[in-house]
Protein backbone atom coordinates (compact mmCIF):
# COMPACT_ATOMS: atom_id res chain seq x y z
CA UNK A 1 0.00 0.00 0.00
CA UNK A 2 1.66 3.22 -1.15
CA UNK A 3 1.65 5.83 1.42
CA UNK A 4 -0.75 8.59 1.16
CA UNK A 5 0.33 11.71 1.99
CA UNK A 6 -3.16 12.68 4.05
CA UNK A 7 -1.93 16.31 5.05
CA UNK A 8 -2.89 17.58 2.01
CA UNK A 9 -6.78 16.90 2.51
CA UNK A 10 -8.17 19.86 4.10
CA UNK A 11 -9.59 19.12 7.21
CA UNK A 12 -13.32 17.63 6.79
CA UNK A 13 -15.31 20.51 8.58
CA UNK A 14 -13.27 23.07 5.92
CA UNK A 15 -14.01 20.51 3.00
CA UNK A 16 -17.47 19.60 4.54
CA UNK A 17 -18.15 23.24 4.69
CA UNK A 18 -17.00 24.24 1.34
CA UNK A 19 -19.53 21.46 -0.25
CA UNK A 20 -22.87 22.65 1.85
CA UNK A 21 -22.16 26.28 0.75
CA UNK A 22 -21.79 25.05 -2.93
CA UNK A 23 -25.42 23.01 -2.43
CA UNK A 24 -26.54 26.25 -0.94
CA UNK A 25 -25.69 27.99 -4.10
CA UNK A 26 -26.63 24.97 -6.39
CA UNK A 27 -30.15 25.13 -4.50
CA UNK A 28 -30.45 28.75 -4.25
CA UNK A 29 -29.55 29.36 -7.52
CA UNK A 30 -31.45 26.75 -9.03
CA UNK A 31 -33.94 24.98 -6.94
CA UNK A 32 -32.71 21.68 -7.07
CA UNK A 33 -29.46 20.11 -5.67
CA UNK A 34 -26.50 17.84 -6.33
CA UNK A 35 -27.02 14.80 -7.86
CA UNK A 36 -24.60 12.26 -9.69
CA UNK A 37 -26.84 8.96 -10.15
CA UNK A 38 -29.28 10.29 -12.29
CA UNK A 39 -26.84 11.48 -15.16
CA UNK A 40 -25.54 7.79 -15.04
CA UNK A 41 -29.29 6.55 -16.12
CA UNK A 42 -30.06 8.75 -18.29
CA UNK A 43 -26.55 8.20 -20.21
CA UNK A 44 -28.13 4.28 -19.92
CA UNK A 45 -31.78 5.92 -21.46
CA UNK A 46 -29.84 7.48 -24.34
CA UNK A 47 -27.83 4.03 -25.19
CA UNK A 48 -30.75 2.36 -24.84
CA UNK A 49 -31.94 5.15 -27.09
CA UNK A 50 -29.69 4.89 -29.57
CA UNK A 51 -30.30 0.94 -30.39
CA UNK A 52 -33.72 0.35 -29.58
CA UNK A 53 -35.89 3.48 -29.88
CA UNK A 54 -39.42 2.18 -29.76
CA UNK A 55 -38.25 -0.30 -27.24
CA UNK A 56 -36.66 2.73 -25.00
CA UNK A 57 -39.76 4.90 -25.22
CA UNK A 58 -42.14 2.53 -24.06
CA UNK A 59 -40.20 0.88 -21.61
CA UNK A 60 -41.95 1.00 -18.24
CA UNK A 61 -39.34 2.66 -16.07
CA UNK A 62 -37.12 4.31 -19.20
CA UNK A 63 -39.75 5.90 -20.81
CA UNK A 64 -39.94 8.95 -17.85
CA UNK A 65 -36.81 9.87 -19.49
CA UNK A 66 -38.12 10.72 -22.91
CA UNK A 67 -40.92 12.61 -21.73
CA UNK A 68 -42.10 15.87 -23.83
CA UNK A 69 -39.79 14.33 -26.42
CA UNK A 70 -36.91 15.61 -25.10
CA UNK A 71 -33.58 13.57 -25.51
CA UNK A 72 -32.25 12.29 -22.04
CA UNK A 73 -29.43 13.91 -22.51
CA UNK A 74 -30.38 17.29 -22.60
CA UNK A 75 -30.31 17.30 -18.78
CA UNK A 76 -28.89 19.12 -16.11
CA UNK A 77 -26.97 15.75 -14.36
CA UNK A 78 -25.29 15.52 -17.08
CA UNK A 79 -23.74 19.31 -17.52
CA UNK A 80 -23.19 18.73 -13.39
CA UNK A 81 -21.65 15.60 -13.58
CA UNK A 82 -19.42 16.26 -16.18
CA UNK A 83 -18.41 19.14 -13.97
CA UNK A 84 -17.95 16.91 -11.00
CA UNK A 85 -15.35 14.60 -13.30
CA UNK A 86 -13.43 17.73 -14.29
CA UNK A 87 -13.29 19.11 -10.53
CA UNK A 88 -12.41 16.20 -9.13
CA UNK A 89 -9.52 15.93 -11.98
CA UNK A 90 -8.41 19.62 -12.07
CA UNK A 91 -8.40 18.65 -7.61
CA UNK A 92 -6.00 15.77 -8.22
CA UNK A 93 -4.30 17.33 -10.66
CA UNK A 94 -3.39 20.29 -8.59
CA UNK A 95 -2.61 18.30 -5.33
CA UNK A 96 0.11 15.99 -6.73
CA UNK A 97 -2.47 12.90 -6.30
CA UNK A 98 -3.65 12.15 -10.24
CA UNK A 99 -1.95 8.55 -10.62
CA UNK A 100 -2.97 5.61 -12.66
CA UNK A 101 -3.77 2.65 -10.69
CA UNK A 102 -5.76 1.51 -8.04
CA UNK A 103 -5.81 1.12 -4.10
CA UNK A 104 -6.36 -2.07 -2.01
CA UNK A 105 -4.48 -4.04 0.77
CA UNK A 106 -1.44 -4.63 0.91
CA UNK A 107 -1.84 -8.53 0.49
CA UNK A 108 -5.26 -8.19 -1.32
CA UNK A 109 -4.99 -9.05 -5.57
CA UNK A 110 -5.63 -6.82 -7.92
CA UNK A 111 -8.38 -8.89 -8.81
CA UNK A 112 -10.06 -8.78 -5.74
CA UNK A 113 -10.24 -5.46 -5.50
CA UNK A 114 -12.11 -4.58 -8.97
CA UNK A 115 -14.21 -7.72 -8.64
CA UNK A 116 -15.32 -6.28 -5.51
CA UNK A 117 -15.33 -2.67 -7.41
CA UNK A 118 -17.49 -3.73 -9.88
CA UNK A 119 -20.11 -5.61 -7.92
CA UNK A 120 -20.38 -2.79 -5.38
CA UNK A 121 -20.93 -0.18 -8.55
CA UNK A 122 -23.45 -2.90 -9.86
CA UNK A 123 -25.25 -3.01 -6.71
CA UNK A 124 -25.18 1.04 -6.32
CA UNK A 125 -26.99 1.35 -9.56
CA UNK A 126 -29.62 -1.27 -8.85
CA UNK A 127 -30.04 0.48 -5.02
CA UNK A 128 -29.70 4.44 -6.58
CA UNK A 129 -32.56 4.03 -9.01
CA UNK A 130 -34.64 2.13 -6.23
CA UNK A 131 -34.10 4.77 -4.30
CA UNK A 132 -34.36 7.91 -6.72
CA UNK A 133 -30.57 8.79 -5.84
CA UNK A 134 -27.60 8.34 -4.24
CA UNK A 135 -25.54 9.55 -1.64
CA UNK A 136 -25.38 13.53 -3.52
CA UNK A 137 -29.07 13.99 -4.57
CA UNK A 138 -30.78 12.13 -1.34
CA UNK A 139 -28.15 12.06 1.40
CA UNK A 140 -26.66 15.28 1.01
CA UNK A 141 -29.21 17.44 -0.77
CA UNK A 142 -32.64 15.67 0.24
CA UNK A 143 -31.26 15.88 4.07
CA UNK A 144 -30.37 19.88 3.78
CA UNK A 145 -33.72 20.09 2.89
CA UNK A 146 -34.88 17.86 5.08
CA UNK A 147 -36.73 15.52 3.57
CA UNK A 148 -38.19 12.43 5.09
CA UNK A 149 -36.95 10.15 2.66
CA UNK A 150 -33.71 11.20 2.50
CA UNK A 151 -32.90 10.95 6.25
CA UNK A 152 -34.41 7.19 6.15
CA UNK A 153 -32.21 6.51 2.75
CA UNK A 154 -28.86 8.02 4.84
CA UNK A 155 -29.56 6.19 7.83
CA UNK A 156 -29.86 3.06 6.17
CA UNK A 157 -27.08 3.85 3.96
CA UNK A 158 -24.86 4.03 6.91
CA UNK A 159 -26.54 0.90 8.24
CA UNK A 160 -25.77 -1.22 5.20
CA UNK A 161 -22.28 -0.43 5.22
CA UNK A 162 -21.54 -1.32 8.68
CA UNK A 163 -23.71 -4.29 8.15
CA UNK A 164 -21.28 -5.36 5.48
CA UNK A 165 -18.12 -4.15 6.00
CA UNK A 166 -16.94 -6.88 8.08
CA UNK A 167 -17.56 -9.51 4.74
CA UNK A 168 -15.98 -7.25 2.44
CA UNK A 169 -12.90 -6.59 4.66
CA UNK A 170 -9.84 -8.44 2.74
CA UNK A 171 -9.54 -6.14 -0.03
CA UNK A 172 -7.58 -3.93 2.28
CA UNK A 173 -5.75 -6.11 4.57
CA UNK B 1 -34.61 38.73 -2.92
CA UNK B 2 -36.28 36.25 -5.16
CA UNK B 3 -34.66 32.73 -4.86
CA UNK B 4 -34.60 30.68 -5.79
CA UNK B 5 -33.50 32.28 -9.20
CA UNK B 6 -34.20 29.56 -11.98
CA UNK B 7 -37.59 28.28 -10.69
CA UNK B 8 -38.64 32.00 -10.53
CA UNK B 9 -37.56 33.07 -14.23
CA UNK B 10 -34.63 34.53 -13.69
CA UNK B 11 -32.84 32.95 -16.11
CA UNK B 12 -33.15 30.54 -19.14
CA UNK B 13 -31.87 26.96 -19.41
CA UNK B 14 -29.37 27.58 -21.02
CA UNK B 15 -27.53 29.59 -18.47
CA UNK B 16 -28.49 26.97 -16.03
CA UNK B 17 -26.68 24.48 -17.89
CA UNK B 18 -23.73 26.27 -17.81
CA UNK B 19 -24.22 27.40 -13.96
CA UNK B 20 -25.10 23.23 -13.00
CA UNK B 21 -21.29 22.27 -14.88
CA UNK B 22 -19.95 25.10 -12.40
CA UNK B 23 -21.11 23.96 -9.62
CA UNK B 24 -20.73 20.44 -10.31
CA UNK B 25 -16.84 21.44 -10.91
CA UNK B 26 -16.75 22.81 -7.09
CA UNK B 27 -18.44 20.15 -5.83
CA UNK B 28 -15.90 17.56 -7.48
CA UNK B 29 -12.92 19.54 -6.36
CA UNK B 30 -14.15 19.99 -2.72
CA UNK B 31 -15.22 16.05 -3.13
CA UNK B 32 -11.37 15.87 -3.88
CA UNK B 33 -9.92 18.14 -1.26
CA UNK B 34 -11.74 15.76 1.60
CA UNK B 35 -9.54 12.69 0.25
CA UNK B 36 -13.12 11.66 -1.34
CA UNK B 37 -11.48 10.65 -4.36
CA UNK B 38 -9.78 7.47 -2.35
CA UNK B 39 -11.67 4.48 -1.48
CA UNK B 40 -9.41 3.46 0.79
CA UNK B 41 -10.43 6.87 3.01
CA UNK B 42 -14.33 6.73 1.85
CA UNK B 43 -14.80 2.93 3.37
CA UNK B 44 -12.27 3.60 6.52
CA UNK B 45 -15.26 5.35 8.47
CA UNK B 46 -16.86 1.49 8.26
CA UNK B 47 -13.78 -0.38 9.92
CA UNK B 48 -13.93 2.94 12.34
CA UNK B 49 -10.56 4.39 11.41
CA UNK B 50 -11.26 7.85 9.70
CA UNK B 51 -14.29 9.81 10.45
CA UNK B 52 -13.69 12.06 7.34
CA UNK B 53 -16.98 10.77 5.92
CA UNK B 54 -19.13 11.67 8.57
CA UNK B 55 -17.54 15.25 9.38
CA UNK B 56 -17.30 16.18 5.81
CA UNK B 57 -21.46 15.23 4.90
CA UNK B 58 -23.04 16.66 8.34
CA UNK B 59 -20.83 19.67 8.15
CA UNK B 60 -22.30 20.03 4.34
CA UNK B 61 -25.63 19.07 5.57
CA UNK B 62 -25.52 21.48 8.66
CA UNK B 63 -24.08 24.69 6.48
CA UNK B 64 -26.89 23.76 3.67
CA UNK B 65 -30.24 23.66 5.86
CA UNK B 66 -29.07 26.41 8.20
CA UNK B 67 -29.03 28.67 4.86
CA UNK B 68 -32.00 27.43 4.17
CA UNK B 69 -33.95 27.35 7.45
CA UNK B 70 -32.59 31.34 7.88
CA UNK B 71 -33.28 32.52 4.20
CA UNK B 72 -37.04 30.64 4.30
CA UNK B 73 -37.23 32.13 7.58
CA UNK B 74 -36.65 35.43 6.66
CA UNK B 75 -38.71 35.50 3.29
CA UNK B 76 -36.14 35.74 0.66
CA UNK B 77 -36.45 32.23 -0.68
CA UNK B 78 -39.70 30.51 -1.59
CA UNK B 79 -39.27 26.75 -0.82
CA UNK B 80 -42.04 26.52 -3.11
CA UNK B 81 -39.45 26.72 -5.56
CA UNK B 82 -37.36 24.28 -4.34
CA UNK B 83 -37.30 20.67 -5.64
CA UNK B 84 -37.49 18.51 -2.27
CA UNK B 85 -36.60 14.90 -2.93
CA UNK B 86 -40.38 12.87 -2.54
CA UNK B 87 -40.77 10.23 0.11
CA UNK B 88 -40.86 6.78 -0.78
CA UNK B 89 -40.16 5.72 2.15
CA UNK B 90 -39.90 1.69 2.19
CA UNK B 91 -37.95 2.29 -1.59
CA UNK B 92 -35.63 4.23 0.10
CA UNK B 93 -35.00 2.41 3.00
CA UNK B 94 -34.10 -1.00 0.72
CA UNK B 95 -32.48 1.20 -1.50
CA UNK B 96 -30.39 2.47 0.96
CA UNK B 97 -29.34 -0.85 2.53
CA UNK B 98 -28.06 -1.74 -0.95
CA UNK B 99 -26.36 1.10 -1.65
CA UNK B 100 -24.81 1.23 1.54
CA UNK B 101 -23.83 -2.63 0.79
CA UNK B 102 -22.08 -1.96 -2.17
CA UNK B 103 -20.65 1.69 -0.96
CA UNK B 104 -18.39 -0.50 0.84
CA UNK B 105 -17.70 -3.01 -1.81
CA UNK B 106 -17.02 -0.86 -4.34
CA UNK B 107 -15.15 1.85 -2.26
CA UNK B 108 -17.08 4.56 -3.88
CA UNK B 109 -20.47 6.19 -3.66
CA UNK B 110 -21.70 7.44 -6.85
CA UNK B 111 -20.63 10.55 -7.02
CA UNK B 112 -17.06 10.28 -5.64
CA UNK B 113 -16.48 7.63 -7.94
CA UNK B 114 -16.09 10.44 -10.92
CA UNK B 115 -13.76 11.85 -8.84
CA UNK B 116 -12.27 8.96 -8.05
CA UNK B 117 -11.85 7.97 -11.67
CA UNK B 118 -10.78 11.42 -12.56
CA UNK B 119 -7.81 11.03 -10.29
CA UNK B 120 -6.52 7.96 -12.34
CA UNK B 121 -8.39 5.18 -9.78
CA UNK B 122 -9.24 1.67 -12.72
CA UNK B 123 -11.58 0.42 -9.05
CA UNK B 124 -13.12 3.95 -9.54
CA UNK B 125 -13.34 3.07 -13.45
CA UNK B 126 -15.17 -0.22 -12.64
CA UNK B 127 -17.08 1.04 -10.21
CA UNK B 128 -18.68 2.91 -12.44
CA UNK B 129 -19.08 0.67 -15.26
CA UNK B 130 -20.74 -1.68 -12.58
CA UNK B 131 -23.30 1.78 -12.26
CA UNK B 132 -24.07 1.06 -15.91
CA UNK B 133 -24.84 -2.53 -15.44
CA UNK B 134 -26.66 -2.06 -12.25
CA UNK B 135 -29.11 0.85 -13.89
CA UNK B 136 -29.75 -1.55 -16.74
CA UNK B 137 -30.46 -4.64 -14.74
CA UNK B 138 -32.77 -2.18 -12.53
CA UNK B 139 -34.11 -1.29 -16.10
CA UNK B 140 -34.49 -4.87 -17.12
CA UNK B 141 -36.12 -5.96 -13.84
CA UNK B 142 -38.42 -3.01 -13.50
CA UNK B 143 -41.90 -5.36 -13.73
CA UNK B 144 -40.40 -7.02 -10.72
CA UNK B 145 -39.17 -4.74 -8.71
CA UNK B 146 -42.35 -1.86 -9.19
CA UNK B 147 -43.98 -2.98 -6.29
CA UNK B 148 -40.84 -2.61 -4.20
CA UNK B 149 -39.86 0.49 -6.25
CA UNK B 150 -43.62 2.28 -4.93
CA UNK B 151 -43.54 0.99 -1.49
CA UNK B 152 -44.17 3.86 0.84
CA UNK B 153 -45.24 6.55 -1.56
CA UNK B 154 -46.19 9.53 0.92
CA UNK B 155 -45.39 12.24 -1.64
CA UNK B 156 -43.18 15.45 -0.35
CA UNK B 157 -42.99 14.97 3.31
CA UNK B 158 -40.20 16.98 5.31
CA UNK B 159 -39.29 15.22 8.80
CA UNK B 160 -40.60 18.36 10.63
CA UNK B 161 -43.80 17.66 8.60
CA UNK B 162 -44.13 13.89 9.64
CA UNK B 163 -43.61 14.93 13.13
CA UNK B 164 -45.75 17.98 13.31
CA UNK B 165 -42.54 19.76 14.83
CA UNK B 166 -40.85 23.47 13.88
CA UNK B 167 -38.61 23.25 11.49
CA UNK B 168 -36.52 25.76 13.35
CA UNK B 169 -36.27 23.32 15.93
CA UNK B 170 -35.71 20.13 14.11
CA UNK B 171 -32.78 22.16 12.11
CA UNK B 172 -31.42 22.78 15.79
CA UNK B 173 -31.30 19.43 17.18
CA UNK B 174 -29.79 18.09 13.55
CA UNK B 175 -26.60 20.71 14.12
CA UNK B 176 -26.77 19.55 18.12
CA UNK B 177 -26.61 16.12 17.00
CA UNK B 178 -23.88 16.71 14.41
CA UNK B 179 -21.67 18.94 16.76
CA UNK B 180 -22.27 15.54 19.33
CA UNK B 181 -21.14 13.70 16.74
CA UNK B 182 -18.02 15.54 15.75
CA UNK B 183 -16.98 16.03 19.65
CA UNK B 184 -17.46 12.62 20.06
CA UNK B 185 -15.35 11.03 17.33
CA UNK B 186 -12.84 13.59 18.24
CA UNK B 187 -12.54 12.79 21.40
CA UNK B 188 -9.43 11.17 22.99
CA UNK B 189 -8.55 10.54 26.50
CA UNK B 190 -7.22 13.49 28.20
CA UNK B 191 -7.41 15.12 24.73
CA UNK B 192 -10.42 17.75 24.90
CA UNK B 193 -10.52 18.87 29.33
CA UNK B 194 -7.33 20.77 29.82
CA UNK B 195 -7.47 23.68 26.73
CA UNK B 196 -10.62 24.41 26.10
CA UNK B 197 -9.76 28.04 27.20
CA UNK B 198 -8.19 28.12 24.30
CA UNK B 199 -9.57 29.56 21.16
CA UNK B 200 -8.97 27.29 17.67
CA UNK B 201 -10.66 27.17 14.90
CA UNK B 202 -12.63 24.04 15.40
CA UNK B 203 -13.67 25.52 19.00
CA UNK B 204 -14.95 28.56 17.12
CA UNK B 205 -16.75 26.93 14.83
CA UNK B 206 -18.79 24.77 16.92
CA UNK B 207 -19.39 27.75 18.95
CA UNK B 208 -20.59 29.57 16.28
CA UNK B 209 -22.84 26.59 14.99
CA UNK B 210 -24.22 26.27 18.15
CA UNK B 211 -25.51 29.66 18.87
CA UNK B 212 -27.05 29.62 14.98
CA UNK B 213 -28.93 26.44 16.39
CA UNK B 214 -29.97 28.07 19.38
CA UNK B 215 -30.87 31.25 17.42
CA UNK B 216 -32.86 29.46 14.84
CA UNK B 217 -34.32 27.37 17.55
CA UNK B 218 -35.92 30.32 19.36
CA UNK B 219 -36.70 32.38 16.25
CA UNK B 220 -38.99 29.76 15.61
CA UNK B 221 -40.37 29.49 18.32
CA UNK B 222 -41.25 32.60 18.58
CA UNK B 223 -42.90 32.88 15.21
CA UNK B 224 -44.73 30.06 15.94
CA UNK B 225 -46.69 31.07 19.13
CA UNK B 226 -46.81 34.30 17.70
CA UNK B 227 -50.66 35.69 17.16
CA UNK B 228 -51.55 35.23 13.55
CA UNK B 229 -50.39 39.04 13.03
CA UNK B 230 -50.83 38.55 9.13
CA UNK B 231 -53.76 36.25 8.95
CA UNK B 232 -56.19 38.41 6.42
CA UNK B 233 -53.84 41.28 6.42
CA UNK B 234 -53.04 43.28 3.45
CA UNK B 235 -50.36 42.20 1.32
CA UNK B 236 -48.90 44.51 1.41
CA UNK B 237 -47.50 43.99 4.93
CA UNK B 238 -44.26 43.43 4.17
CA UNK B 239 -42.73 42.53 7.83
CA UNK B 240 -40.37 39.97 6.89
CA UNK B 241 -40.85 37.98 9.69
CA UNK B 242 -44.42 37.33 8.69
CA UNK B 243 -43.42 36.10 5.62
CA UNK B 244 -43.43 32.36 4.37
CA UNK B 245 -42.78 30.00 7.12
CA UNK B 246 -40.94 27.41 6.22
CA UNK B 247 -40.56 23.58 4.19
CA UNK B 248 -44.36 23.72 3.39
CA UNK B 249 -45.85 24.88 6.91
CA UNK B 250 -46.42 21.66 7.74
CA UNK B 251 -48.73 21.05 10.44
CA UNK B 252 -47.91 24.43 12.45
CA UNK B 253 -51.08 26.06 14.52
CA UNK B 254 -50.22 28.79 13.06
CA UNK B 255 -50.13 27.37 9.38
CA UNK B 256 -52.60 29.99 7.70
CA UNK B 257 -50.28 32.98 8.36
CA UNK B 258 -48.04 32.28 5.36
CA UNK B 259 -50.70 31.12 2.52
CA UNK B 260 -51.92 34.69 1.44
CA UNK B 261 -48.55 36.26 0.84
CA UNK B 262 -47.20 33.09 -0.77
CA UNK B 263 -47.43 34.41 -4.64
CA UNK B 264 -44.98 33.10 -7.29
CA UNK B 265 -44.21 36.08 -9.31
CA UNK B 266 -43.95 33.39 -12.42
CA UNK B 267 -44.97 29.67 -13.40
CA UNK B 268 -42.51 28.08 -11.53
CA UNK B 269 -39.75 25.93 -13.83
CA UNK B 270 -38.29 23.20 -12.58
CA UNK B 271 -35.06 21.59 -14.08
CA UNK B 272 -36.11 18.22 -12.57
CA UNK B 273 -39.09 16.47 -13.17
CA UNK B 274 -40.86 16.50 -9.60
CA UNK B 275 -41.73 13.03 -10.13
CA UNK B 276 -39.20 9.46 -10.32
CA UNK B 277 -35.92 11.17 -11.59
CA UNK B 278 -33.11 11.44 -9.37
Amino acid sequence: MRSESRTEYWSPYAAGAAIGLTLLATILVLGGGLGASGAVARLVAAVFHSIAPEAAESHAYFRTYFAGGRSPLQDWMLYQLAGVFLGGLVGALTAGRWRPGLEKGPTAARAHRLVLAFAGGTLTGVAARLARGCTSSQALTGGAMLSLGSWAFMLSVFAGGYLAAWFVRRQWS
Amino acid sequence: MNLPLYPLGAFGEGVGFLLIFLFGFLFGFFLERAGFGSARKLTDIFYFRDWAVLRVMFTAIVVAMLGLLYLAGVGWLDMDGVNIPATVLGAQIVGGLLLGIGFVMGGYCPGTSAVGAASGKLDAVFYLLGLVVGTGLFGAGFGLLEPLYRWGEMGTVTVPQWLGANAGLVGAVIVLVALAAFLATEYRPGGLSPAWNVVTPKRAGVAVLASLAFALAVGYAMRSSAPVVAAGAAPATTQPAAVSPLPPTATSPSGPVASPQRTLPVEVKRFKKASSCS
